[in-house]
Parts: C-alpha cells; sequence; structure tokens
C-alpha cells in the first residue's frame, strides 16, 4: 500500500497539471520538477479538504469522518479507501482529474458534486488537486469488508442481467467498464456499490447529465423511469451492484417506487 | 414589422457541421456569435437514446428527425419544356433538419476526393483532349486542390475521430489503405472497425480481380476517442440504426458528439431555434450585409444585424436564401449568363444485389459504414479512352442494416406478396447483401436551380425550384462501374446476382441518396461561381457559403469530408485575413 | 411524451401576412452558456392497444382484416395479417399524423404530373383508404351477390387484388385501384415489421419470421461471428417477455 502511494505521488503534479491543461507529457518534464514530499502533500490536501467543507456532505450526522452520507436523491460516498462503496480503486491521479474536470476513467459527476466542481474543485491548481487526492488516500478503509456478491442464478441477476444487455450495454459495455470520460465505470464505483443506492436510483429513474469543464465535456444519460418498471429496474440495479466484481445489496421493486 | 435586436459579430444561419465548426472557431477568436437555426435543439439523451432510437417507422419511415416540406420543399421538372411541381413528400433526397443538421443522421462516410477530382476540367482536358467534355457539360476545376485542403482534410478528420486506414503517407503508398488516395500527412486517428461478413467477402472478391479494397473512412467509432475540442465519443456497438437515425451511444461524429459540448457553455455564443432566416439584408449599396431578417415560431419577425453572415444550411437553402436576398446574379440557362443555382449536381447511386446461398450474414449487425470500397472505377483512376463518358464511382460493400421495413433485399421476379413474398423474404435475408455505388455527376447548362412562379414557402417567398435529369455521360458511367462491380458480386460467391444501375429519367420517389451539390459553386472567376475559393460571395464580400452548394460538380464519393475540409480551409482565411482587413479575399 | 415533431403542428400557411404563421410548439428557444438538457424528457411513443377502431368503420376494419390476411397469409411461417395486428396498426396509423399528410406540402394547385415528380394528390391517405375501400366493396356487392370483400372466398380475394396490383380492376368514381394497392402493400408490410409498440408486429411475429432481434443496441459481441445464427430473442421498444419474473 504504502509503496503503491509513492509511485502514484511522484508524479501526481505533473500528470494533474498536464491534464488540467489538456496535454499529456507523459513525465517527460518530471525530472525538471522537484515533487513535494508526500507528507507535505498530504498535510496540504488536509488543509484544503477541511477548508473547502467537505466532510459536511461525505459524513453522516455522528458517524467516522468522511464515512459517506445521503443528501436527498444523491449518495455523497465515503471518501475512505474502501474496496465497494469508497475511492479505494482510485489512484491519486485519478482523485485530482475528477477534481479538475469531473470526469475520469471510472466517474462523471453529476448532481450536487457537479456544482461543487463547477463552483470549486475545477478552479484548484493542479498541485491542490493532487493535494487532496493524496490526503484522501492516506485516509484508511473499511478494512476490506468482505462481500459476497448475489448469485447468478438468483432470478433478480438473470432478469437483471437481460435487461442489461438491451438497455445498458450499449454504453456502459456488456463488462461494466464505461468509457473515461463519456460513460462512468459500473465496476468498482463507489456510487453503484453504496449500500443505499439514492443515485443509481436518481439517474436511471430520471438520467442525468454530468458536469462539463472546461477540458472534459458534459454528456447525459437518458431517464429509463417511463420505460422500465419497478421490478425492471430494481433487477437491472441488482445486477449491476453484483457483477464484475461488485457486491452489494439486492435492491427491491419497493424501494423503486417509493424513489418514483 | 421587424423587431431590430442589438447587434452580433457574426450571424450563422444553421448550426449543422460547417455551422457549430465556425461557430467553435469564431468564438475561440473571440467573437461575439449568434446561429439561427430553423429546427429544435437535439440530444442525444433526450431525442435518440438507445431505449427509443432503434424505431424504424418513427426515424426510417415517417423521417422524424428531416426537414418537413410544409417547412421547405422545392418543385422539380426534368427539363425546362415541363412544369414544375412541388416535392410534397421527400423520397430521393432527404435534407436534415434541426441543431446537428444532417450530422445527426448521416451515415458517417468520410472520403478525401481524389487529387483530380478537384481539377476535374483541366485534367480530363489534358488527359483525352477537350472533345471530350460532352456538349452542354459545365464542368470546372475547384478554385482549391488537394493540397491546398490537406491539413483541413487532416483537422476535420480529428475533429470526427475518423477511423480508417490510411493509402498514401506523405507519398508512399500503405498496404490496406486506398492507393488511389492524394498524400495524407498522417494516419487517421482511429483503426477501421471490424468487418461484418458481407464486407469480409467483397474483399476477398475484390482482391481476386486484382482490386484494390479498403476499409471506408468511417464516423462509427472503432473505440473511444477524445477529440482535440475534449469532446470523447464511445465506440460503436453495430446497433443497425444509423443513417436516418441519431445514434444512441455518442458513437456516431456529429455536431451532437465532436462540437457542442465545447461550444455551448461559451459566452460568447448564442443559439437561437425554431428561428426560419427570411432574408439576408443588403445596404443601399447592395455589396455589404447588414445582418439577417427571421421569423421565430410564432411568427414575429426579427432583424438581426451583424457584421459578418455565414450562411450554413443545407445547398438547396443556401441557393434558396442567395436568391430571396438577391445576392449574386441568378442563372439563366438560355443565354449562360449568371451564377446563383448554376450547375447543380447529384450523386448517380447503382446497386447489385449479390444471393449468397447458404451464408449467414446477419444483416442486422451493421453500422453506418462500416464496410469495403474499391476506387479503381473512380474519378480518372482508369483510363477512359473509347468509354464514352468520364467520371466514375466508388464501389462499395457497406449495408447498414437489416432494418426489415426498408432493408430486405430481394430480387424483381420474387413474389411480391402473399405465402411467396414470405417465403422469398424470409430466405432473402440472410443471404442477398447489397452492393452499391456513388458516382460522379457532373454539370450541364440545363440542371439548374432557380425560383418557382407558382408554388409559395409557409412565408410567402417562392418555391426554389430543381430542373435536373440525368444525363448520358452519367447513365453510361453507371452502367460501366455497376458492371464491374457485379463481377465482384459474382467473385464474393454470387450464386445469382442482379444488377441495378442508374437509369432515367430523373425521379424524386425511391431514396437515391442525399448528396446535392452546386447552386453557390465556388471558382476563381465571379463569371462562373458565386463566391470565391473561400466562400466568400463576389458581389457582398461580408457573406460567407458554406456546404456543398460550393461543389462546381461532385465527384463519385460522399461528400461531408470535402464540406468539412473547405469549411476549416476558409475559417483559417476568415480568422487570419478577413478580420484583420475586412473585404474581398481574393480581388474581384 | 415525445417531443413534438414539427409534423404535428397545424401550421395555418398564409402567402400574405407573417402575423397568420402559427405554430403550436410557439417561440423560440434562446440558448447561451451551457449544454441544454432536462431530466425525464426521452419518452417512448404511445402503445397502441388493440380495441374500438379508431378510424375504420366496422365494415372497413372487416375490409382491411380480410386483405392483409391474404397479404400476408397464416402459414408455417408466421400467423396471418389479421392475427399480426396489421388492421389495428393501419387504423392508428389513419388516425394520426400519418393519415393526415402532416408535414406534407400540401398547397394547391394540385396536378398529375410525371411519376417521377412524386405524389401528387390532394387526398391525404385517410381519405384514400375510406374512397378505395367504399369502392371495393361497391365492387364486391355487385360482382358477387351483395356480398363484402370480407365474405368472398379467399381464392376470389386474392384474384381481387392480383387485378388491384396490377391495375385492371376499375373502381367507379375514379379510385385508381393500383394506387390503393400500393399504399395498402406498403402500410401491410409496416404493419408487419414495425415495433409492435405501434400495434402491428404482434408478439414480434414478423421479426421472428426473418429472424431479426429487433430494438437491441449492442452486437458488438457477434461482429465477427461470421454465418453464426444470433441467438438470442427479439425485443421490442416497450415488448421484452423475458424481462418479467413470473408473478
Amino acid at each position: 500500500m504504502r509503496r503503491t502511494l509513492s509511485r502514484s505521488l511522484a508524479g501526481v503534479t505533473i500528470i494533474s497539471a498536464s491534464i488540467y491543461m489538456g496535454v499529456f507529457l507523459k513525465g517527460a518534464a518530471a525530472q525538471t520538477t522537484a515533487s513535494p514530499t508526500d507528507q507535505q502533500m498530504i498535510a496540504d490536501g488536509k488543509k484544503l479538504v477541511d477548508a473547502n467543507g467537505c466532510a459536511a456532505c461525505h459524513t453522516a450526522p455522528n458517524a467516522a469522518p468522511f464515512s459517506g452520507n445521503v443528501l436527498g436523491a444523491w449518495n455523497a460516498p465515503p471518501l475512505l479507501n474502501n474496496v465497494h462503496d469508497g475511492i479505494g480503486s482510485w489512484s491519486v491521479d485519478d482523485i485530482a482529474t475528477y477534481l479538475l474536470t469531473g470526469h475520469n476513467a471510472f466517474a462523471e459527476a453529476s448532481g450536487p458534486m457537479g456544482d461543487v466542481i463547477t463552483n470549486t474543485t475545477s478552479k484548484l491548481s493542479a498541485a491542490d488537486a493532487g493535494a487532496i487526492g493524496a490526503f484522501l488516500k492516506s485516509l484508511k478503509g473499511d478494512g476490506a469488508v468482505a462481500r459476497e456478491p448475489i448469485a447468478k442464478t438468483n432470478p433478480q441477476m438473470v432478469f437483471g442481467a437481460r435487461i442489461y444487455a438491451n438497455e445498458c450495454s450499449a454504453c456502459h459495455t456488456q463488462e461494466g467498464t464505461g468509457a473515461p470520460n463519456l460513460f462512468p465505470s459500473l465496476k468498482a464505483s463507489p456510487v453503484v456499490e453504496a449500500d443505499n443506492p439514492v443515485t443509481l436510483m436518481q439517474v436511471v429513474l430520471h438520467g442525468a447529465q454530468s458536469v462539463g469543464t472546461a477540458s472534459a465535456a458534459a454528456v447525459a444519460m437518458p431517464a429509463f423511469g417511463g420505460q422500465l418498471s419497478d421490478e425492471q429496474i430494481a433487477d437491472v440495479l441488482t445486477y449491476i451492484r453484483n457483477s464484475w466484481g461488485n457486491a452489494a445489496p439486492a435492491v427491491t421493486a419497493e424501494t423503486i417506487k417509493a424513489a418514483r | 414589422m421587424a423587431q431590430k435586436l442589438p447587434g452580433k459579430d457574426v450571424v450563422i444561419i444553421g448550426l449543422g457541421w460547417t455551422g457549430s465548426i465556425l461557430a467553435y472557431e469564431l468564438t475561440g477568436a473571440g467573437l461575439d456569435v449568434v446561429a439561427i437555426e430553423r429546427g429544435a435543439w437535439r440530444d442525444t439523451s433526450t431525442d435518440f437514446p438507445p431505449s427509443t432510437a432503434p424505431d424504424e417507422l418513427r426515424y426510417g419511415v415517417r423521417l422524424d428527425l428531416f426537414q418537413r416540406p410544409e417547412q421547405s420543399t422545392l418543385t422539380l421538372r426534368n427539363k425546362m419544356s415541363q412544369t414544375a411541381l412541388p416535392i410534397r413528400q421527400f423520397g430521393s433526397f432527404l435534407p436534415g433538419n434541426g441543431v446537428g443538421g444532417a450530422g445527426v443522421h448521416w451515415n458517417g462516410y468520410t472520403y478525401r476526393f481524389s487529387e483530380s477530382d478537384y481539377k476535374a476540367y483541366s485534367h480530363n482536358v489534358a488527359r483525352y483532349g477537350k472533345s471530350v467534355i460532352p456538349e452542354g457539360m459545365t464542368l470546372q476545376d475547384y478554385p482549391v486542390s488537394y493540397a491546398d485542403l490537406e491539413p483541413h482534410f487532416d483537422k476535420f478528420e480529428k475533429l470526427l475521430g475518423i477511423c480508417g486506414t490510411a493509402g498514401n503517407l506523405n507519398g508512399k503508398i500503405q498496404p490496406g489503405g486506398d492507393p488511389f488516395e492524394g498524400p495524407r500527412m498522417s494516419e487517421y486517428p482511429n483503426p477501421p472497425d471490424q468487418m461484418p461478413l458481407g464486407p469480409t467477402l467483397f474483399t476477398k472478391g475484390a482482391k481476386e480481380l486484382g482490386f484494390h479494397p479498403f476499409p471506408v473512412p468511417s464516423a462509427n467509432m472503432s473505440r473511444a476517442y477524445t477529440n482535440p475540442l475534449g469532446v470523447t465519443l464511445g465506440q460503436c456497438s453495430f446497433c443497425g440504426f444509423c443513417e436516418r437515425y441519431g445514434c444512441g451511444n455518442y458513437a456516431k461524429s456529429s455536431p451532437q458528439t465532436c462540437v457542442l459540448p465545447a461550444l455551448m457553455p461559451r459566452k460568447n455564443f448564442e443559439l437561437r431555434t425554431l428561428c426560419n432566416v427570411t432574408k439576408i439584408n443588403l445596404d443601399s449599396t447592395g455589396k455589404k450585409a447588414t445582418g439577417v431578417t427571421y421569423v421565430d415560431g410564432k411568427g414575429n419577425q426579427f432583424e438581426q444585424p451583424a457584421n459578418l453572415v455565414l450562411v450554413c444550411s443545407f445547398s438547396f437553402n443556401v441557393v434558396h436564401l442567395m436568391l430571396l436576398s438577391g445576392i449574386g446574379e441568378p442563372y439563366d440557362p438560355v443565354s449562360g449568363k449568371g451564377v446563383v443555382g448554376r450547375n447543380f449536381a447529384y450523386q448517380c447511386t447503382s446497386g447489385v444485389q449479390v444471393k449468397l446461398d447458404n451464408r449467414i450474414l446477419n444483416p442486422f449487425i451493421a453500422n453506418g459504414v462500416g464496410g469495403m470500397a474499391l476506387n479503381d472505377f473512380n474519378g480518372d483512376n482508369f483510363d477512359h479512352t473509347g468509354l464514352g463518358f468520364i467520371g466514375g464511382a466508388v464501389l462499395q460493400a457497406t449495408q447498414s442494416g437489416g432494418r426489415p421495413i426498408q432493408q430486405i433485399n430481394g430480387f424483381s421476379d420474387d413474389p411480391k406478396w402473399g405465402s411467396g413474398w414470405k417465403k422469398a423474404t424470409k430466405e432473402n435475408y440472410q443471404t442477398i447483401y447489397a452492393l452499391g455505388t456513388q458516382g460522379s455527376v457532373y454539370p450541364y447548362k440545363d440542371a439548374y436551380l432557380d425560383l418557382d412562379p407558382t408554388y409559395k414557402d409557409p412565408y410567402g417567398s417562392p418555391l426554389l425550384r430543381l430542373t435536373f435529369d440525368w444525363h448520358e455521360n452519367e447513365l453510361k458511367m453507371s452502367a460501366f462501374v455497376t458492371d464491374k462491380l457485379a463481377k465482384v458480386g459474382k467473385a464474393m460467391g454470387g450464386a445469382r446476382i442482379q444488377a441495378s444501375p442508374r437509369t432515367g429519367p430523373y425521379t424524386v420517389v425511391p431514396y437515391q441518396t442525399t448528396h446535392t451539390t452546386g447552386g453557390a459553386v465556388m471558382g476563381d472567376s465571379r463569371e462562373t461561381s458565386v463566391v470565391n475559393k473561400y466562400g466568400q460571395s463576389w458581389d457582398v464580400s461580408n457573406v460567407f457559403v458554406y456546404g456543398s452548394g460550393l461543389f462546381p460538380q461532385n465527384a463519385g464519393m460522399n461528400p461531408t469530408g470535402t464540406v468539412g475540409a473547405l469549411t476549416y480551409f476558409s475559417v483559417e482565411a476568415v480568422k487570419n485575413q478577413y478580420l484583420k482587413n475586412p473585404g474581398p479575399l481574393v480581388p474581384v | 411524451m415525445v417531443g413534438k415533431p414539427i409534423g404535428r403542428r397545424h401550421l395555418l400557411i398564409s402567402t400574405a401576412s407573417f402575423a397568420s404563421l402559427i405554430a403550436v410548439r410557439a417561440s423560440a428557444d434562446t440558448y447561451s452558456g451551457f449544454l441544454p438538457w432536462q431530466a425525464n424528457r426521452n419518452n417512448l411513443p404511445p402503445q397502441v392497444k388493440p380495441g374500438a377502431w379508431i378510424y375504420f368503420t366496422p365494415e372497413e376494419a372487416a375490409a382491411v382484416e380480410a386483405l392483409v390476411d391474404r397479404l400476408i397469409p397464416a402459414d408455417e411461417l408466421s400467423p396471418g395479417g389479421k392475427d399480426a395486428g396489421i388492421a389495428v396498426y393501419i387504423d392508428a396509423q389513419l388516425a394520426g399524423d400519418f393519415g393526415k399528410d402532416a408535414g406534407l406540402y400540401m398547397q394547391p394547385p394540385f396536378a398529375d404530373g410525371l411519376p417521377g415528380q412524386g405524389p401528387q394528390s390532394p387526398l391525404t391517405p385517410a381519405e384514400r383508404y375510406r374512397k378505395s375501400l367504399a369502392a371495393l366493396d361497391q365492387y364486391c356487392h355487385s360482382a358477387y351477390l351483395n356480398k363484402a370483400f370480407a365474405d368472398i372466398p379467399a381464392s376470389e380475394q386474392d384474384k381481387l387484388i392480383s387485378r388491384m396490383e396490377a391495375g385492371t380492376l376499375q373502381f367507379q368514381g375514379g379510385v385508381n385501384s393500383k394506387a390503393f394497392f400500393l399504399l395498402l402493400w406498403q402500410n401491410t408490410k409496416e404493419g408487419f415489421f414495425a415495433d409492435p409498440i405501434y400495434g402491428g408486429n404482434r408478439d414480434m411475429v414478423g421479426w421472428k419470421m426473418i429472424g431479426f432481434p429487433g430494438a437491441r443496441y449492442d452486437y458488438r459481441n457477434w461482429i465477427d461471428k461470421h454465418d453464426q445464427p444470433y441467438p438470442y430473442p427479439p425485443v421490442g421498444l416497450a415488448d421484452h417477455p423475458n424481462w418479467t419474473r413470473p408473478a
């Protein structure tokens, strides 16, 4: 863990800065820029996270800091290195890119976080965004709580797979990987595996437009609320929450009905 | 009475491919730009997401994304001696409508014409002598060369993320590409699409005959691609609902997937939809445009002043607006004088059906282009001596779907209905593959556009009148290339071949192609062209024209690549020369 | 609600005055500084279901059901046109935009013109069905002892359809039997192959007959499987029988 962190920290300033400018320098300039030490970056990141009040949204009342929250129809996912519902799969660069552009290889920001990106984080310097990433990656995870996916033979999984193949895979791909900066990955996504899948339901029922920033354009997902029944939406959500290494509780038709 | 609005630096008429590129470039240069679009706003997730896009009746048959004839149509006659009647229902060609224009519903063929196509007159005369030009043909050179356009093709292809294999990189012929293409400075931004069975068999058959098949340059993404504007496209999923349809998964290049996400957030850009420009206004000298007049959906009339007027609508609408606004001298076919409406041309298409016994073609697994072509019989890539025609066609294996109302192939002697029809249809569906040609059409004295004396549009203006018929040169060309294509069909393993070369008279009824060209052609002389090589009006130097209306004649390939390259060629001159010193960019 | 195509606008067209140009989808929209998008805007067309006829009279419906059942007869390849819902489809189409020629250029003067100049009839498809079906039944009443087309034997129905196809069947009142055949056959094919949401192609029988998988959107895993039958059943826009768990 420690070694992975160091490696990703080494080039973060340059890579993030180059992404920010829309130019990929491929580390060629890395030797010419002194990178701050890991500890300095983490300390800088903590200051920025505190100053911007990230914990206010991403912490539920009386819960551990950054352990996630639900705000109306949207998840504010844990900012911890949780395997399933946190940012355990993201690198420092992934976090920095997300904050600066609203998009990365995993996720597309929409809802309240879209506004945060428009108004605040897209205006950060690349170094500051990297520092936030470094700080968040220094936080612990949930200790990789083992979760078992729901069996493929479960009726919800069987029917969900059929719906997914027709309604979802054209964008998110049959492997759930999506496409960077365009279609969010459904694999290793904090939103997909959230205990309370409010963002998923919001986006599937009503559609959503991701945030557009100077270096990454906005993209929209269509609404399915008018085309799929409560049961069909419950099945397809259960399917994506338990495929490709994901594991999360089933979603019921009653939950969808209540969310409409 | 028109309400006069605050002035803008630039007004763009029509927000399709050319309009959106120009808006992006000129807002980037700091200008205040307004685009006025007759149709509605359109976006992928609202108007054609994957859950509603695969609807053949709505989009393919009822033409949901197209111009409605009641909004604007034209009248047609084959000969000057006939009375033109209105095209009440579009058929032979389908003009686009709404934001994105034809860039929403196109297939995605993105060719470059060959070097000699841009010099069709001087090239053919030099090679075959003046007598090769038939009586009445008004062939002329483009005022730009392939070399002039090359960097602009490159830019357009990178904007769209075109998928293909270079055939000529900096003069060096490349394996797998089109050996007849002009030299390219760089490879296509994306590799070619995967090939279904039909194009695979075509490749094999064409190679056996010694021809040179290559993957058609395609705007159907072979992989996810982020363009230089920072806009990302997805990978094409071969849904088989491409042309006539919007792409549901951001996988077909369009203004929506390539330009608008980067353009629309700009504060110095404004878009007004459901507004129809009825006139370009001129000052009292008639040499300077003051802006445009438009009518909104409620019938309110507005005057939008602007320093620069860019006419970016479909080729017919461009000519119509020029005629209604009195810009340039209308063409008179009797005296041969005048230019606006002159040199209308089209695309001479034909088809070959190939029965492939015991095959399973799965025709529904297809994209807009996703196929192979050969240029061995295009332009002047072959010796025309003794053939009795000039020009040619690209030969293609690009069947774009297996949509059952419109795309089931069959032979002319198949039963037309009843149980026999059912049996033949079931058998044909998986075993007949349709090949096609896109042939050149050269211009003639009696093929032109003017204003109709009888029929009016909803604003009380005369409809545009099209006088057009096939000429012997094109019909001979079509017979020749279709015969070659039939030979490829045979070499594919065709147990039965039915070739349908183009025959006259021209009819508006079956769909042929929407590649209408000319009428506002570009040239070196104001005697034979409406605009100079930058698309700038000879008469009104702050009016620029874009699109296929500029083509002096049409080559044997789809026009969009050339439309894009001409747009970038022009906007560079607008930015670097015109804005610094407004006035004619070419001495009049 | 599907965004209203412009064809549904009722443009009151005046050649004299801009003021009378009225559109249901009224004013212009102006956008600046953002990429427009709204939630919940994409939806399917309304589902057409069998029930009372919308446009057809009972007699017309009987004739159309009989006609489509001969054009696409029941056999080992598929159910017949009537059971496929083709008459239901045509009825709904004639009651809607198509039947009204919505969006087409319908300004006078009307003249016959050359075939290559395209359709020039002032009659809408709905009117053409009404006149043609009346003429067909009128013909049958006189030729088959007061029987309607729907009541004559199938072999006789086939003969009449063939004569309409050839244009040799003479209807009264100047109705062109060949033109009606072409319109009917086009609509019949649509009703057999269009998405079931429009009332025809019931249970996707047209698609099943030829092996068209319908409204699917992702074939990436089958592009290079040349000569291999596609293994999955068709789905419609709103017709996906195997997506709903048994109660």
